[in-house]
């Protein structure tokens, strides 16, 4: 087992480099599918196999907080570049998450907050996190694909 | 780290040809990838956190450790499938949509077609200063 080294105060990218040269890649085989937009098709969310690594490790992921707050700098009318990137980088990491732990930060992180904080109000859920088997086999008509209007948040929930 | 040399300048063994760290530092892609749009499998990558198959031939690359505003450097190849056409690259990017310090999204053509297409081989590099 590597042991992570002490990285509280190390710019994140100097991290991102070490995993690279210490951990293996970790494929994963969830999937989010997500509706933002009724006039789009269903996206589906895939972590990069380096950044599952690194959150299945531990000590290196800097809190989802951090993002959230580096997003509300960039919304502001008058942004014009960062000036708090060190709450990527003196935050202290997140511990080693387990895989469905990692896929929820990285939906916190990566989908709009409209999906994910209201997933599971309306007819039907607008986020289905599953496995990639349960994707479709092909590609034919991506641009149609939906989430099952058959599909409940029961369902879900059971 | 185990070991860090710190220096500024680097120098070659005469002791010509001189270049400063910070240049090499600052001249490095931040962020890159190589992957396959169709299944969305990730062939080699640094500071990626996920893809994002918004349909077809279009995604949303994030990063991890976030640029410093949204005016980086992205850089795009592509090849489409190996048995499609002369195998050459002919894909190419036309449109990066709004992107921000962490999320870049952008759709892919084909230089004879209309329509987006998912690239087999769909190789970005990111470069700029990070927050």
């Amino acid at each position: 087992m590597t042991l992570t080294p002490q990285f509280q105060g190390t710019h994140l990218f100097d991290r991102l480099c070490w995993a690279k040269e210490n951990l293996d890649g970790v494929q994963s085989d969830y999937r989010v599918v997500y509706e933002d937009s009724v006039d789009e098709c269903a996206k589906i969310l895939v972590p990069d196999p380096n950044w599952m690594a690194c959150a299945l490790q531990g000590g290196i992921l800097p809190p989802v907080q951090s993002y959230w707050e580096l997003a509300k700098d960039e919304a502001q009318p008058d942004f014009v570049k960062h000036t708090r990137g060190y709450l990527l980088h003196n935050t202290e990491p997140m511990p080693a998450m387990t895989e469905e732990q990692a896929i929820e930060y990285l939906i916190m992180k990566d989908c709009p907050q409209s999906v994910w904080k209201t997933w599971n109000e309306g007819n039907k859920p607008k986020m289905v996190i599953c496995r990639k088997e349960q994707l479709p086999a092909t590609r034919e008509w991506r641009n149609s694909w939906k989430i099952s209007e058959e599909l409940t948040i029961e369902d879900l929930a059971a | 780290m185990a070991s860090e040399l710190r220096v500024n300048t680097l120098k070659d063994a005469a002791g010509n040809n001189s270049i400063a760290t910070s240049f090499v530092a600052g001249g490095s892609a931040k962020a890159w990838s190589n992957h396959n749009m169709s299944g969305t499998t990730t062939r080699a990558s640094l500071n990626i956190a996920s893809y994002i198959d918004n349909s077809a031939g279009e995604h949303s690359i994030t990063v991890t450790s976030a640029f410093s505003s949204a005016n980086y450097c992205w850089s795009y190849g592509g090849k489409r499938a190996s048995g499609d056409g002369t195998n050459c690259f002919d894909a190419c990017v036309v449109r990066n949509i709004n992107p921000t310090s962490t999320v870049t999204r952008h759709s892919v053509k084909d230089h004879d077609s209309t329509s987006d297409v998912d690239a087999e081989h769909l190789c970005v590099m990111f470069m700029g200063d990070l927050a």
